[in-house]
């Protein structure tokens, strides 16, 4: 059999079959599961506390606007304001809410034994405003149809851009937005997750002088090759796994959620997830192949989390930006980032969907994380033969300069 | 010749860690290589293993490049042992047997015997680091040749065994090299050096201080180390001449002579005529000649 094959076949089993991997995977899909019931399962916890308020309206016009059957229920009432506290009191109403004209203006008081939680308190003030809004103009002598065409007028602004690439809506800028952030937390995830775990192997292979043996049968490209693949076709197994569920998931529970996600997915054009799917190939591959390298510099696996440090500065530094880029992907920093090679694979898929930037520039940005991958993996290459038999302390620093000074 | 080693040299930015070397190996013979730590050992391996580059030199295998040399017709254990600490003892046999190029069809005798000769056949199916380190050492020696190399280099396979499973795995060499295998060993042990190998090579930082024959050796320093048992006191034998040194024993003396002529004279001087209990010439032992020799060149 095929030494590559082997190496590789052996390592991947090794991974899949290790309890850190399963528990992991099972720790994601709990969260994937939980995420996607969310609605049903905060709904379970809420259920029981249904929140009643009598709305007693002075002002007789504008009772109506409370309805009765939301999140909380308004009920009408011409209670007076002894026989109110008194039933607040008792617990046949969490609260009572007093409505009063004064000077023209709608004058609102909230009566409740405890405070209202802090969501329904936001919903009640939101409702209180836009009710004391519709009051105001009807004091104005306003008929209600004109009312209504003033709290509802709202222009959309046309965009026209120039370029000639077709300029994108807000809505689908928001949804890029969204979407974007969701890659680029997967990436951030998976790649300090790979990273450091093809990093943590090669140093305790070369720990452990299994490495040792291994270069006198296998070359070291061989070995390395093994090493990369075999991490890839892990975190491969572990995102489709993760995705099958999902899918699953949501064709199981269908309705709503089914037809918002392919809503969601519907505003983005197939070429955007071909960009994704490289961003995220090629960015894993140069994390895990720098990982490799690290991993082979360091003489024994506790100094692997301390190798791999460098790696997740990148990835946070490039997480961060992105954080920072959901509010303005427009800005320099993030149009910068998404040029450099450690971080455009989190932050181009953002610009791209979130911005009008042309293709040319995603084309770009894949090709100079392209060239950096091979650059980097030639060096790892060239670097790895002599770095994996080279034992000494101190820093990576110095690690590397041992290195060339021992192995030339 | 199987191997021969030609004025190899291996530098560094600031030192020479190999100088010159050149020896060579016969097949099927088990030859020594030994030296200090820091002599220059291991990175005649790892070049031999074309782990390392040379600086200069050749290194030939039956008369052509080693570079040429099929990687599964090599074994090695290294000096710090290597095996996959979570993985089981029979299953790291068997990958280590598969990367060399055999099947699983045709290791499982070989795994199933040396198992069996290592007193290992019930952790078979245990995790290599809940071993002990004689047995996790007899693993990693049974992993270096499971796949029946031509040629076998051991890094110090001795160090750290006891003598019941050091005895075990010097039979297991012997036994190999009756099979047809080339073996190169190194040891800081001189007795094992001794009691497996033919030839040798003494190594100091570097250099080649001796390689050849290892009688040849012991005949170049001739039979000066004189046992005896005598009342004489150790004023009166340093008085002898021919005498170098009194050595004092558990059980009498140990006299280092100049040259092995003067032991006639000696017999006759210490014994008188009369009967004598212990008068015992020998050659020195490799410990001793690898003393002379290393120490004769420490500055």
């Amino acid at each position: 059999m095929n030494k590559t094959w082997l190496l590789l076949k052996q390592n991947y089993l090794q991974k899949v079959q290790a309890k850190s991997f399963i528990a992991m995977t099972i720790l994601y899909i709990a969260i994937i599961l939980v995420a996607l019931n969310w609605s049903s399962i905060t709904s379970f916890f809420s259920s029981d506390d249904d929140v009643r308020i009598a709305v007693i309206d002075e002002t007789k016009v504008v009772g109506d606007s409370f309805p009765m059957d939301g999140e909380i229920s308004y009920m009408p009432s011409l209670m007076s304001e002894a026989e109110a506290k008194k039933n607040v009191k008792s617990g046949a109403y969490d609260g009572a809410l007093f409505l009063k004209d004064h000077n023209g203006k709608l004058q609102a008081t909230l009566m409740t034994e405890e405070p209202l939680s802090l969501n329904h308190q936001q919903s009640l003030e939101a409702l209180v405003d836009s009710t004391s809004k519709v009051y105001r103009i009807q004091q104005l002598n306003l008929s209600s149809k004109e009312a209504e065409s003033i709290l509802t007028a709202s222009t959309p602004i046309k965009e026209v851009s120039l370029q000639a690439t077709s300029s994108k809506t807000t809505e689908d800028k928001m949804a890029g937005v969204g979407i974007s952030y969701a890659i680029g937390f997967l990436i951030y995830l998976f790649v300090i997750t790979y990273a450091s775990m093809i990093t943590t192997d090669i140093a305790s292979e070369k720990g452990s002088r299994v490495l040792e043996v291994l270069m006198a049968s296998v070359r070291p490209n061989q070995h390395l090759f093994a090493k990369i693949v075999s991490v890839i076709l892990v975190g491969c197994t572990q995102i489709i796994l993760l995705i099958a569920v999902a899918y699953v998931a949501i064709n199981m529970k269908g309705g709503e959620l089914q037809a918002t996600i392919q809503d969601i997915l519907s505003a983005f054009s197939p070429s955007y997830f071909w960009f994704v799917g490289a961003f995220v190939i090629l960015t894993l591959l140069l994390y895990v192949t720098l990982g490799a390298f690290l991993g082979s510099l360091v003489s024994k696996v506790e100094e692997a989390g301390q190798a791999a440090m460098p790696l997740t500065f990148m990835m946070m530094a490039g997480f961060f930006t992105l954080i920072y880029g959901m509010t303005n992907p427009d800005t320099a920093l993030v149009k910068v980032l998404s040029y450099v090679p450690f971080t455009s694979g989190m932050l181009m898929p953002l610009r791209y969907s979130a911005t009008d930037l042309s293709v040319s520039g995603v084309w770009i940005s894949l090709a100079i994380l392209l060239v950096t991958l091979l650059i980097v993996f030639y060096a790892t290459v060239s670097m790895y033969r002599r770095s994996v038999l080279t034992y000494s302390t101190g820093g990576l620093i110095e690690k590397f300069k041992n290195v060339m000074k021992f192995t030339t | 010749m199987a191997l021969t080693l030609q004025n190899v040299t291996k530098k560094y930015k600031d030192f020479t860690a190999v100088d010159n070397l050149s020896f060579s190996i016969q097949a099927g013979e088990i030859f020594g290589l030994i030296g200090q730590n820091g002599a220059g050992k291991t990175t005649t391996f790892r070049m031999i293993l074309n782990l390392q580059q040379t600086t200069d030199g050749t290194i030939q295998w039956n008369d052509q490049s080693i570079d040429a040399l099929n990687r599964d017709l090599l074994g090695y254990l290294p000096e710090e042992r290597g095996i996959y600490p979570k993985m089981k003892v029979e299953e790291q046999l068997y990958f280590f047997g598969e990367l060399r190029g055999k099947t699983k069809k045709q290791l499982k005798p070989k795994v199933d015997y040396w198992l069996e000769r290592f007193d290992l056949l019930e952790k078979r199916k245990a995790k290599a680091e809940t071993l002990s380190k004689g047995n996790q050492q007899k693993v990693q020696l049974i992993a270096s040749f499971i796949h029946e190399p031509d040629f076998l280099i051991l890094d110090e396979p001795f160090s750290g065994l006891d003598p019941v499973n050091r005895d075990l795995l010097m039979s297991a060499i012997m036994d190999l090299r009756d099979e047809g295998m080339t073996i190169l060993f190194s040891s800081h042990q001189m007795d094992n050096v001794e009691e497996l190998c033919d030839r040798l090579c003494i190594l100091k930082k570097g250099q080649s201080l001796f390689s050849g024959d290892l009688q040849q050796l012991k005949e170049q320093y001739g039979k000066i180390n004189l046992r005896v048992r005598t009342a004489k006191t150790i004023p009166e034998l340093q008085q002898l001449e021919g005498v170098e040194k009194v050595i004092v024993t558990k059980d009498g003396y140990t006299l280092r002579l100049q040259d092995e002529s003067f032991g006639p004279a000696l017999f006759e001087t210490l014994s008188s005529g009369a009967y004598m209990e212990k008068f015992s010439m020998d050659y020195l032992s490799l410990d001793e000649i690898f003393k002379l020799k290393v120490g004769a060149t420490h500055e």
